[in-house]
């Protein structure tokens, strides 16, 4: 059971929070315009590594706010907080 | 039989009150402060239990977590519980513990004879073949095994959870534990300390009252008490006994488990039995101390042999001693504590077997000073006797050998001791590997977790004054690690250690004859692994630890391998000829000793053991009869049978009312969020399939939501309550999962646009009215809004007044008829309720349910979204192209509809079928073939969605989902059923009743 | 036509509204109060939080600024404003002035970038009192509600047992209120029942006035005197 540092409230634990899929993923300005291969890698392919990973929670069961987070998928270290919106670097400080 | 073992003084228990108990039906006297293998010991009762395999006699090795072979059924009835280690099980009036075993003659110890014929993997090798028969053989194998029952009967105790926080959580209240807590507490930190034993104290309490255990110059006991009264006093610290700390989670989650009634019997009145307790703590200190491992050598599992610490736990804490003649078997220093201890309490020691040459040290000098005989150099070859040790084989080493001197001594216990295995579990189950430590010859903790520390014996520091030094320091670390100031104070002194005689590794005694040949010298009691099958698994190829594992059994256990674990590794290592370091441990996880059930669950039981969602008018259908069905976590009503109705009569009876008069269904659980803000037209317009800019105030639109795959995932109505804000409904099971998806969408993708969306499922109360007759219905209960056909438009809404209660009205239909829909506050839901039921009297209105709801929208071939469509199905596999916005150039889901493998042929579509046996209803889920005939495995082309039997239409029906299904009208495809049979179908559009929908435009 | 009847989601539990201790326990003994403030007035505001405007407006019509600091509550003339999200507050007032209130914030916010949303119908309000208050939450609970971590004036939405809530600290450590959806009123009060039952629970009457500290000395207070 983790211990999230939401970037509103505050630590929290983990049955506060929805996990919301791996983060950074953009979704193409003109869908219409992308090639069926495009689309398919914006669909489907996600990184799952093993080691530093960039995702998406939600405090579903608190401020409601969607938030990034970096998480060490081996020890489950979290490396980083963010707002969503907020760059790497700054979310390093408020971590 | 009298206490023929009990001590005439000694021990923390209280010889004033006597307690009567029960062991496989004898009666027996105990004292307060006993526990049940104590008891048992004290009353000379040394056979316990046999074997899982063998069935050989066995006795009581441990005191403590480490016991494999006092496994008993203790309580009867609803509490009863298997596998209970006696050895932690507090005394009490009345207690009833069994075995499954035999203890007396037992036919299937027969096995013994044939031992050689059961070997490591026997089950494996033997109950392989036909594999059909398992269950059968496992049965069997289960029912000899005795390893206990649980309950049948309802649990009718109550258990709990709790969450707890604390910055700093000590496990283990030994001495380590103890100064820890004390330092971390007196630093102002919110402390949580932990023990498993009724009483904190740990090793202090199985020590005789010596000067060399003293404690700040006080008695130990006085220490222990006072330290524990200090830390009771503070109002932040919380003392946990009888609870073990048996998970070590992440981020420093700790899972608990608080006995608070089987100790008793039974839990105080109001109470619970046990309390799972989830703590998250911002420091641990893990002081979780050391388990002794025993030596291994021949028939080193008679009825008599012990850990030499069990023997004097027993004497000091207990005063009872196991046995009156003792051997001590060691190949380290602390066993002579126990030749000192049995010799104190009168027992004679017949002798000190130690396989180490002239041991020097302290506690040796006062052995010999006790004119106790020391065998150095020496080993016990093997044990004598039956039901109980009578005497032991020594003989010489010479290096691992024998030397082939041997002789014999008489004795009724042998004490040994192979040195001590720190308790690294906890520290372990967050995926830390434990490292070799030759000198000490252990396994010690590796790196610290993050915000966790280790102190005591579980860090390989085996004498007092050192224990109490680091859990002083570690418990200062610990606070201010957390943010606090550590406060001036010494440690906790105790006299220094005498001299010390390093430990020998002696992980298997030789016997002189080849291992598979020689006496069983067993390593794993609970499962009866001996040295010789770890050594037939290395010859049968198994290398790596966790396969012997497997393949033995080898720490398979309800003891999890505590005693036994690491003597077997060191066997397995030097078979392989490699290290202990290389060859390493199995894995440690979670639980340290086993957890109840009930503890688990907590409150999570019974009527509580998952949210019932109650509509506003709940008690009215109640009292009405409803039977309910469970539609996510919603009670809804299912249907309402009148006296003497069958199931499906009460359908035809609510169907054919509501087709011809009227009908209500409780409509309050659909999903409903209000959404508004300058960009909701735009925000609506990328979420629904159909256009939702162009929509007029006043009017609602049906939409369908995709996932960016191209999948339906859920629908809905929406209504335009003004500009830019709107009151869209989802599915009731899909209301919280299409709240998140708005939310995402808003916070991840498009933050700069102005929406909001609030759910207010539960603010309305919804009452469908739907029927021919809904209209005079609803006109006998509003005179503020005009329900003339076209002043009141199907597809639009109404804001008034139902019952004197301000309500929005819809005019919307799920059933094809005329129908409204009214929302109203749902604090006023009930009594709207019961007015509409008033106003309907006269038209026979029936109130109907959600079996007749389901066959009414079926009937239209109105689609449930979860139900006909299973996340794998997009509008044009529905045939609800309509619904999508041709001129829209971008929507959620838009461009996966013209994925190559979208608009291929061959996908299953929504279609309808008639089964050419009307009276048949096809069961819902059945696959869908096109030759019944066709050699297995058929070839599948679609199957049943939804499926029903209708009295309006006078016949079953059924929607499903067949390839290319919907060129395919007239066709006929097949359903085999399990029972053999195969009901046929034709294919036909999904639309059964009233196709070119005029009912609802009425 | 009769004058229309509100009833709150707690009415399958009779006890809940006739103030009768739970089974077989007196109040002298209990260590914990139960209780219903029902129909008050529960209203979803949504807007921005750097919007000044709508602060402006909110800080003119509640008579108090609008709380910016997460997990805080504020209390203006007759209303009780938590903190719910950044863009998101809760907005409690007295069952009596429900619609005044409603009415009012509408039209003062009319030209803002937000919005009301009445959710009056939708929750109850239970109040949770007493010396083990706090352990009956923590058997629900993971929040830290120690008075060194959740102080008076704290507020959070969380889950309690397996239902949604929001929480307020009314009095840390001792007073808690919790806010939770209509149709999982039931089964929270059930579990609030049977998990103070060890402390000796007290039931009391409904009241559906809202818990003011200018009108703390109110029944909350005899409960907490009477454990």
């Amino acid at each position: 059971m983790f211990q999230i540092d939401c970037p509103w409230c505050g630590p929290r634990d983990q049955q506060e929070f929805s996990y919301a899929g791996e983060g950074g993923i953009q979704r193409p300005q003109d869908p219409s315009a992308t090639t069926d291969a495009e689309w398919a890698d914006y669909l489907f392919m996600r990184r799952n590594p093993r080691g530093m990973h960039h995702e998406q929670w939600r405090h579903v069961h608190g401020c409601g706010q969607f938030f990034q987070v970096t998480r060490h998928t081996v020890t489950y270290r979290i490396e980083s907080i963010r707002r969503m919106g907020e760059s790497a670097a700054a979310g390093g400080e408020s971590s | 039989m009298s206490q023929t073992h009990r001590l005439s003084q000694g021990g923390g228990i209280d010889r004033a009150r006597e307690l009567t108990f029960t062991f496989n039906g004898r009666r027996y006297q105990g004292h307060p402060g006993d526990t049940l293998a104590s008891a048992l010991l004290a009353n000379g009762v040394s056979v316990i239990g046999r074997s899982f395999k063998y069935h050989r006699p066995r006795g009581i090795v441990g005191a403590g977590p480490e016991e494999p072979n006092a496994i008993f059924q203790v309580g009867t009835g609803a509490t009863t519980r298997p596998d209970q280690r006696a050895t932690q099980v507090e005394l009490f009036d009345g207690l009833v513990a069994s075995t499954s075993a035999r203890l007396g003659f037992d036919p299937l110890s027969v096995n013994n004879m044939f031992a050689r014929m059961l070997p490591a993997g026997f089950y494996y090798k033997t109950f392989k073949w036909p594999a059909t028969y398992w269950p059968r053989y496992e049965e069997k194998i289960r029912a000899v095994a005795g390893i206990g029952e649980s309950p049948i009967e309802p649990d009718a105790d109550r258990y709990d959870h709790m969450n707890a926080h604390c910055d700093v959580l000590v496990v283990g209240g030994g001495p380590a534990g103890l100064a820890a807590a004390q330092r971390a507490a007196s630093a102002g930190a919110r402390v949580i300390l932990v023990d498993e034993n009724p009483a904190f104290g740990g090793s202090l309490l199985s020590g005789r009252d010596a000067p060399d255990n003293h404690v700040d110059g006080r008695s130990n006991r006085d220490w222990i008490a006072n330290t524990v009264a200090e830390l009771a006093a503070m109002p932040d610290v919380r003392l946990l006994t009888r609870t073990t700390a048996f998970g070590n989670y992440d981020h420093n989650f700790i899972g608990l488990m608080e006995d608070r009634g089987d100790y008793l019997g039974q839990p105080a009145a109001h109470g619970v039995r046990h309390r799972l307790w989830r703590v998250r703590a911002r420091q641990v200190v893990l002081a979780t101390g050391a388990l002794e491992r025993p030596l291994v050598f021949g028939n080193n599992d008679r009825p008599g042999v012990m850990t030499a610490s069990a023997v004097s736990i027993y004497i000091n804490r207990y005063g009872v001693t196991p046995g009156y003649r003792a051997v001590v078997f060691t190949n380290n220093d602390s066993a002579y504590g126990t030749a000192l201890d049995l010799h104190a309490a009168g027992i004679d020691v017949a002798a000190v077997v130690d396989v180490r040459r002239r041991p020097s040290g302290a506690l040796a000098a006062a052995v010999r000073a006790a004119k106790i005989p020391i065998h150095d150099g020496c080993t016990l070859i093997k044990a004598r006797g039956g039901r109980r040790v009578r005497s032991v084989e020594i003989g010489r080493l010479s290096g691992e050998q024998l030397t082939g001197d041997r002789w014999k001594i008489s004795c009724d216990l042998v004490a040994s001791s192979g040195g001590w295995s720190p308790v690294v579990h906890l520290h372990c189950h967050i995926g830390s590997k434990p490292v070799w430590d030759d000198q000490a010859a252990c396994f010690l903790p590796g790196a610290d977790n993050p915000g966790q520390t280790s102190a005591g014996s579980v860090t390989g520091h085996f004498n007092l004054r050192d224990c109490l030094a680091q859990g002083f320091e570690r418990g200062d670390a610990a606070a201010a690690a957390a943010g606090f100031e550590p406060t001036a104070g010494t440690a906790p002194s105790a006299p220094a250690a005498g001299e010390t005689m390093p430990i020998r590794p002696f992980w298997l005694a030789p016997s002189g004859a080849p291992i598979s040949r020689g006496p069983k010298q067993f390593v794993d009691f609970q499962n009866d692994t001996s040295a010789a099958d770890i050594a037939l698994a290395v010859r049968e190829g198994y290398e790596s630890v966790e396969h012997v594992k497997r393949y033995t059994a080898l720490g398979f256990g309800t003891d999890q391998g505590k005693l036994g674990n690491i003597n077997g590794m060191a066997i397995l290592a030097a078979t392989l000829g490699k290290s202990i370091a290389e060859t390493g441990t199995t894995t440690f996880r979670p639980a340290y000793t086993p957890i109840s059930f009930g503890a688990l669950a907590g409150r999570n039981a019974g009527h509580l053991f998952d949210p019932e969602r109650k509509t506003a008018m709940h008690e009215w259908h109640a009292a009405h009869g409803a039977l309910f069905e469970n539609v996510g976590q919603w009670k809804r009503p299912w249907y309402y049978p009148k006296d003497g109705e069958s199931m499906q009569e009460s359908l035809d009876r609510e169907c054919q009312t509501t087709r011809t008069a009227a009908g209500v269904l409780d409509a309050s659980t659909l999903g409903k969020i209000e959404v508004h803000g300058a960009d909701a037209d735009r925000f609506l317009d990328l979420i629904y399939t159909g256009a939702r800019r162009n929509m007029k105030t006043g009017t609602c639109r049906y939409g369908l939501m995709l996932h960016e795959d191209g999948m339906i995932f859920d629908d809905g109505v929406t209504a335009k309550l003004g500009d830019n804000h709107y009151f869209l409904t989802t599915t009731t099971g899909g209301a919280a999962g299409v709240m998140n998806w708005l939310e995402a969408w808003h916070q991840t993708e498009w933050p700069d646009m102005d929406v909001f969306f609030t759910s207010i499922t539960d603010q309305w109360a919804t009452i469908a009215v739907n029927g021919p007759k809904s209209r005079e219905v609803l006109q006998a209960l509003c005179n503020d809004i005009d329900f003339d056909r076209d002043a009141f438009a199907f597809m639009t809404f109404r804001e008034g007044t139902v019952a004197g209660v301000a309500a929005r009205v819809f005019r919307i239909s799920f059933t094809g008829e005329l129908a409204f829909e009214i929302n109203v506050d749902a604090n006023h839901g009930r009594y709207v309720w019961e007015a509409v039921m008033a106003a309907g009297a006269p038209y026979g209105i029936t109130v109907y349910g959600t079996e007749t709801m389901h066959i009414l929208r079926a009937e239209k071939g109105f689609i449930v979204a979860g139900q006909d469509t299973d996340g794998s199905m997009t509008p044009m596999d529905m045939g609800m192209q309509w619904a999508v916005g041709k001129k829209k150039t971008d929507f959620i889901g838009m461009r996966s509809l013209a994925r190559p493998d979208i608009v291929a042929s061959g996908r299953k579509q929504f279609v309808g079928l008639l089964p050419t046996d009307g009276t048949v209803v096809l069961p819902e889920g059945a696959q869908l073939v096109d030759d019944p005939q066709a050699p297995l495995p058929m070839p599948m082309v679609g199957h049943v969605s939804s499926s029903y039997h209708s009295v309006t239409l006078g016949h079953s029906f059924a929607l499903a989902l067949v390839k290319d299904g919907q060129s395919r009208m007239g066709e006929t495809v097949y359903s085999p059923q399990p029972d053999g049979s195969v009901i046929a179908a034709t294919i036909a559009g999904p639309v059964f009743y009233d196709r070119e929908g005029a009912r609802q435009n009425v | 036509m009769s004058e229309p009847v509100m009833e709150s989601p707690l009415i399958g539990r009779p006890h809940s509204i006739q103030g009768q201790p739970a089974d077989g326990q007196s109040a002298a003994q209990s260590g914990v109060s139960l209780g219903e403030r029902p129909f008050l007035g529960h209203f979803s505001l949504r807007g921005k939080a750097d919007d000044e405007a709508l602060m402006a407006a909110c800080s003119r019509v509640f008579g108090i600024a609008l709380p910016k600091t997460p997990n805080t509550w504020v209390e203006g003339e007759g209303v009780v404003i938590g903190w719910m999200g950044p863009t998101e507050w809760l907005v409690l007032v007295a069952a009596e002035t429900r619609h005044e209130w409603l009415i009012s914030l509408r039209e003062a916010l009319a030209d803002q970038h937000a919005g009301v949303v009445d959710l009056s119908g939708g929750q109850t309000l239970i109040t949770l009192a007493g010396e083990h208050a706090r352990d009956v939450l923590a058997k629900g609970s993971t929040l830290d509600l120690h008075p060194r971590e959740a102080q008076a004036g704290f507020c959070t939405r969380s889950t309690l047992a397996k239902s949604a809530i929001f929480l307020r600290v009314v009095e840390a450590g001792e007073r808690f209120e919790i806010v939770v959806r209509r149709s999982f009123a039931d089964y929270l009060w059930q579990w609030l029942v049977d998990a103070s039952e060890e402390y000796g629970c007290e039931i009391l009457p409904a009241d559906a006035t809202l818990a003011l500290s200018a009108s703390a000395d109110n029944d909350f207070d005899e409960a907490v005197n009477a454990s």
